[in-house]
């Protein structure tokens, strides 16, 4: 799988927009999901998604090793969701409620999705990512060990002290 | 296994919910070829980076790098300020940069703090201290999970040309030679050196490549602010805070500039403790767990010698030898083998762990490629005859990687585990 974004990445690389297309496709679940456990909201994921895969484009070139493109391409969508963010918190008053209204008719998560989507964003980095690339887009463990560069037993180990630590905030949540 | 099969159903119903949208493909390649035409970014958002098929800017190329994570705010001030050009608007107050490099001439002990916004409450941790001539004499590094490439939370003695690493998650701790991870670490401590700084930031200004404004607050007790913007497209700016009576630089703020205009915090770096005596006690590790796995590739010459043999066949020989040993029960020869792992380790993981005992190599090899290529080894196949519970079987290693020893070409070594 990860030679398959390698090719794709190369084959963008060389003007090929459909590959890239393709890797829009291969991540969009990934990639809006790490944007909406910031964000909290579908709606604004969605753009902060598309955001970050025009960034990815923009940005290409500059990726040394097109097999890591999904780790990559996650870290640009934290980025992406962040500076939303903190451009919200500059917003108008009146913006902001414009802001929530959209949040109220857009979002389509329930409060337990919504919650656990947050819960997956406080973990530690690497297990985050673990988790968004193994759960959110067509990747078997393997893949995710090779797009990590870590081994198939630490991803295992990761995504195993990922699931203890969403049970136990998600009980402790519910306290 | 429950709780995990529960927690991973969690997971897949949240996918299933946040689904996927019809259009977003389209939306995405629509905005790809029909960029909003903005001032500045014309370029850059029609066709990746340059008309060279470079990147766009410097800056962003060195913040993908991996290497860089280490030193991020250090290095894209450095970086930065090197690859732009100049318009001096600066002012000259009574405070002047040179004062602070001045200050820090007698420096002898520093404790520094890099805090990422993203990571607030895990920083990463520097101690050191320097002999008089400036150049360090022992340095500490914490470095949090977040920071590390999927090992962990990591603590990092240098002193006397090695660093010992302690792999908190892994339990282990690793004595390494100079070179690679010991100049990786004072290159850290170097780069985050306020002299460092403050010395990029006044050639910088020298070549023009750097807007510097000084405000030198008529009260004392308030630091003076020195705000420095990269020109000529003021992406990056810089924000030092120093000291009024000691001169010395105390805080060191990184911003980008975002979509909206404003500057968004990226880093800050604290330098505190300026002089303070650092206790002993933090130049030590004092509290490895009993268990610890510990590692001295000082002390011992680890791998096999190449010699005359090509790689491929000097990873085969590395394998063969390691399984040898251990069909020898001469564990403290194939943990050479292995990094330097005692051999304790060997025999406690084969014989009571996976409970089997080597009788034969069956096959060595071929070579094959490392699914992770930054590792800079090769996979070495290896088929053995053990005898498990008392029934001769044969059995795989997979996975058993093998390279060449780090900073000394020539021998090569296990690693990875087994």
């Amino acid at each position: 799988m990860t030679q398959l974004d390698a090719q794709l990445v190369q084959e963008t690389l060389a003007g090929n927009k459909q590959a890239f297309a393709l890797l829009v496709t291969r991540y969009e679940r990934s990639v809006r999901a790490a944007a909406a456990s910031i964000v909290k909201s579908t709606h604004a994921a969605d753009d902060i998604a598309q955001d970050a895969f025009v960034r990815a484009w923009q940005q290409l070139p500059t990726l040394r090793n097109p097999k890591v493109f999904g780790p990559w391409l996650i870290r640009i969508t934290r980025r992406c969701a962040i500076d939303s963010l903190r451009r919200q918190q500059s917003l108008s008053y009146s913006d902001s409620l414009d802001q929530m209204a959209a949040h109220e008719r857009n979002s389509q998560l329930d409060a337990k999705h919504q919650h656990l989507l947050e819960t997956v964003a406080k973990l530690p980095e690497a297990e985050r990512q673990a988790v968004l690339l193994r759960y959110f887009g067509p990747h078997s463990v393997q893949d995710v060990a090779d797009m990590l560069g870590r081994s198939v037993g630490t991803v295992t180990k990761q995504l195993s002290r990922a699931h203890k630590r969403l049970k136990r905030r998600l009980q402790e949540s519910e306290k | 296994m429950n709780s995990d099969k529960n927690i991973e159903q969690k997971l897949e119903t949240l996918a299933d919910a946040l689904g996927t949208r019809d259009s977003f493909v389209s939306d995405v390649m629509t905005r790809i070829e029909n960029p909003p035409v903005q001032p500045g970014n014309v370029a850059e958002a029609s066709s990746f980076g340059d008309k060279t098929g470079k990147p766009t800017h410097v800056l962003r190329r060195i913040l993908m790098k991996k290497t860089v994570k280490l030193t991020a705010a250090a290095v894209i001030l450095i970086a930065a300020f090197l690859s732009l050009t100049l318009i001096d608007t600066t002012v000259t107050p009574a405070y002047a940069l040179e004062h602070t490099i001045q200050a820090c001439h007698s420096v002898c002990f520093i404790h520094i703090r890099q805090i990422d916004p993203k990571h607030e409450d895990e920083p990463i941790l520097i101690w050191a201290e320097f002999f008089e001539n400036g150049h360090p004499k022992r340095i500490r590094v914490n470095l949090p999970e977040w920071q590390g490439e999927g090992d962990g939370p990591k603590e990092i003695l240098w002193e006397d040309n090695a660093a010992t690493v302690w792999f908190k998650e892994k339990n282990g701790v690793t004595r390494f030679p100079e070179q690679n991870i010991a100049d990786r670490i004072l290159n850290m401590v170097r780069e985050q050196d306020p002299k460092t700084h403050i010395q990029h930031l006044l050639d910088a200004q020298k070549e023009g490549k750097v807007e510097i404004t000084i405000d030198q607050p008529s009260d004392k007790a308030e630091p003076i602010c020195v705000t420095a913007i990269l020109l000529p497209d003021r992406t990056s700016k810089y924000i030092l805070y120093v000291d009024q009576s000691t001169q010395l630089l105390l805080t060191s703020e990184s911003y980008v500039l975002a979509d909206n205009n404003d500057y968004i915090l990226t880093n800050t770096i604290e330098f505190c403790n300026y002089n303070q005596p650092i206790a002993p006690a933090i130049f030590a590790f004092d509290n490895l767990p009993e268990d610890v796995l510990r590692v001295d590739q000082v002390n011992q010459q680890i791998g096999l010698v190449q010699g005359d043999l090509t790689d491929d066949q000097a990873a085969i020989e590395t394998a063969r030898c390691f399984w040898q040993a251990v069909i020898e029960e001469d564990f403290d020869k194939a943990g050479q083998y292995l990094e330097g792992v005692p051999g304790d380790f060997i025999k406690k993981h084969l014989i009571e762990k996976m409970q089997v005992r080597i009788i034969e190599i069956v096959s060595v090899g071929p070579v094959q490629p490392h699914p992770n290529p930054g590792t800079r080894g090769v996979i070495v196949p290896t088929r053995l005859k053990v005898e498990k519970n008392g029934q001769i079987e044969e059995i795989t290693f997979n996975r058993l990687g093998v390279r060449q020893v780090y900073n000394q070409p020539g021998r090569w070594t296990i690693f990875g585990g087994l």
